[in-house]
């Protein structure tokens, strides 16, 4: 048997598993009864339509009419972008706004786009004194500059 | 309503609002003509930093930013044959074909013309019917408010991608987010796993930054190496007497179709301009001249598009339930404001609520000085580079996250949620109906248990109200109706490809 719609075929794979374990997790808190809801009863209802829209998408996905591939990820991209945000959470209390900007600049530049040293330097020390401008003395942030 | 407008318009034009009309105006602008930055993205960026400003200021500022972007969007359509936003897809049909004729100028004007008489019918359209709607809607008890969301998320679902299962299931996902955090009732934890941080649900802003800027800065990534080339020369900008002739009835009809397709929940302006183009198209009697640079497939689409950019307010500002993710994202703005939305802003917070619209009316004003003496400058704005721009968006997005609660433990939502919100992207899942039902989800929860505490536990409670019912029927038949493969390919062959979203 083969997958038409892969795309779908996945996402509804991976809705339904999130719904399973939404109805599994609320039976941990209290499901109470129709007129005294407790607080499991509403996750678990999600969690049953998940598991309905997902199984949809799953039969969707193996006849749907017009074939659909996966896209390829981009794992470089998105380590990149994502880990610049995390350097950033990580040092801001540690170290302070400046240093967690120009690790923010240097990771999420050192990407697929060819930049010239010179000029990730230009834009981390202009975005150093645009954002200590406006979040430091136009906003009043509490966060220590460096 | 005069008494009313003149309010708004003296709380519109202080100079402190004034100058947050025309930040929000100008950054719309920016962001319409930027093809890598959407207005969803950019007001999940600048969302945090509308805590530090007074309510009023910062929904101005938001506002002006998404009709701004709609104004704009147009530009790079017939500039580049590159729609600066989702909406402007259509206008790409017929403008860039003008400008390669040599007329680029005239259907610049044309269309900042169209998008301005849209935008002050619509302005008078808002203004008329949210007091009425308002005070209908003060009749909802809580039936009524839990139907009124069910319909707003099927309304958006259906919409919002190619499979309604997929976006169902987003919205779904998004009620499920909404549930993390302390129970209303009972105070008990739901689904935070050991992180107090969680204990009051995640953060709107987290959720929305992950989903819409950093999902999308990945990816844009990989095509963003592609040069922009202008190819096209900008010339005299006044129409002449029989291009007027030839658009003024579009623009009209336009602004009448796009102000009342944008009240309906998950049309706004793309639908909009799409719907306006086929009507224009099929009334013309030279249906040939479409593609080739028909001044009526731009004055048309456009006044649709911003109509409804403008009108698209009317569900959110009278009943508190969004009709897109832009508006979601206004809502959230609002609630950080501690102002709760609903039927009673418009009593309660008088000047809040007539300021906007009455910003809405300069916000255009300004949009048209904006765009039209200074068009050249905003073309050479498309020469930036994306390697400059990602870096500026993912900063300001960091610190923004950060500031809401100080606390780098939302930063870390944000990035879980890029992850997430990319991986649902490449899968062909759209992010509006999971931030419609993140910030809907606990006022559904509430509204759903308090009817039916209200009705002992009777369920029929929903179908026995007559309001509450027609809502519900209205849901089902419009699931019902999408559901059919025949009505779904006839939606998908749009002029515009698959990947364009509402908003």
């Amino acid at each position: 048997m083969t997958i038409r719609d892969q795309k779908e075929f996945v996402a509804g794979i991976l809705f339904a598993t999130i719904g399973v374990i939404a109805v599994f997790q609320s039976q941990s808190y209290k499901i109470g009864t129709i007129t005294r809801m407790g607080p499991g009863y509403f996750p678990a209802m999600i969690g049953i339509g998940l598991i309905l829209t997902g199984t949809t998408s799953i039969a969707r996905g193996l006849w749907q009419a017009h074939p659909e591939r996966l896209d390829n990820l981009h794992w470089r991209d998105m380590a990149l972008v994502l880990g610049a945000a995390l350097l950033f959470a990580v040092l801001i209390d540690r170290l302070g706004l400046i240093e967690a900007i120009a690790a923010l600049v240097v990771v999420s530049c050192s990407g697929r786009i060819r930049q010239r040293p010179f000029e990730v330097l230009a834009i981390g020390i202009a975005l150093i004194a645009l954002a200590v401008g406006v979040f430091i003395y136009g906003l009043n942030i509490p966060v220590s500059i460096y | 309503m005069i008494e009313h407008l003149s309010l708004g318009f003296s709380v519109a034009l202080s100079p402190i609002n004034l100058l947050y009309c025309l930040i929000g105006a100008t950054l719309g602008t920016f962001v319409g003509i930027l093809p890598g930055l959407s207005p969803v993205t950019a007001i999940a960026m600048l969302l945090p930093i509308t805590f530090k400003i007074p309510a009023i200021s910062s929904l101005i500022m938001l506002a002006g930013i998404y009709y701004g972007s709609h104004h704009a969007g147009a530009t790079t359509a017939i500039m580049l044959n590159m729609p600066g936003e989702p909406s402007s897809v259509v206008i790409c049909l017929d403008g860039h074909p003008m400008a390669r004729n040599g007329r680029a100028g005239v259907a610049l004007c044309t269309s900042a013309l169209a998008s301005f008489f849209a935008g002050c019918v619509a302005v008078i359209v808002v203004a008329w019917f949210s007091p009425p709607l308002a005070t209908a809607a003060l009749q909802f008890m809580a039936p009524e408010y839990s139907a009124a969301i069910v319909l707003a998320l099927v309304a958006v679902s259906v919409l919002s991608g190619r499979s309604l299962a997929m976006t169902l299931s987003m919205a779904l996902l998004g009620l499920l987010l909404g549930t993390v955090g302390t129970d209303i009732n009972s105070g008990a934890l739901r689904f935070t796993y050991g992180f107090p941080q969680l204990a009051d649900g995640v953060e709107f802003v987290a959720v929305a930054v992950g989903f819409f800027a950093f999902a999308e800065i990945i990816a844009h990534l990989p095509t963003a190496e592609v040069e922009k080339i202008v190819d096209t020369k900008l010339t005299a900008l006044i129409p002449t007497r029989a291009d007027f002739a030839a658009a003024w009835k579009p623009a009209l009809r336009g602004t009448l179709l796009g102000g009342a397709l944008g009240i309906l929940p998950g049309t706004g302006p793309l639908l909009s301009s799409f719907a306006s183009y086929a009507m224009e198209k099929r009334l013309s009697r030279t249906p040939s001249r479409f593609g080739h640079g028909a001044i009526e497939g731009i004055a048309g689409p456009e006044a649709a598009g911003n109509a409804a950019a403008l009108t698209h307010f009317i569900p959110m500002l009278t009943l508190g339930v969004p009709a897109g993710a832009t508006m979601a994202l206004m809502l959230g703005a609002m609630l950080i404001q501690g102002i709760s939305p609903g039927p009673q802003v418009m009593t309660q917070h008088p000047d809040l609520f007539w300021g906007l619209i009455a910003s809405m009316w300069i916000g255009n004003m300004m949009l048209l000085v904006l765009n039209l003496p200074l068009v050249g400058i905003w073309v050479r704005l498309l020469s930036i580079p994306y390697r400059f721009l990602y870096p500026t968006i993912l900063v300001f997005c960091c610190i923004g996250v950060y500031s809401v609660n100080n606390s780098y433990f939302d930063v870390f939502v944000a990035v879980a949620c890029g992850g997430v919100g990319y991986i649902l992207r490449q899968l062909g899942c759209s992010p509006a109906p999971l931030v419609l039902g993140l910030v809907l989800g606990p006022i559904l929860e509430e509204n759903v248990r308090r009817s039916l505490i209200l009705s002992r536990g009777d369920p029929s409670v929903f179908v026995s109200r007559p309001i509450s019912l027609a809502l519900l029927l209205i849901a089902i038949a419009t699931i019902a109706a999408f559901s059919l493969p025949k009505l779904l390919q006839v939606r998908m062959a749009g002029p515009g490809e698959k990947a364009v979203t509402p908003e």
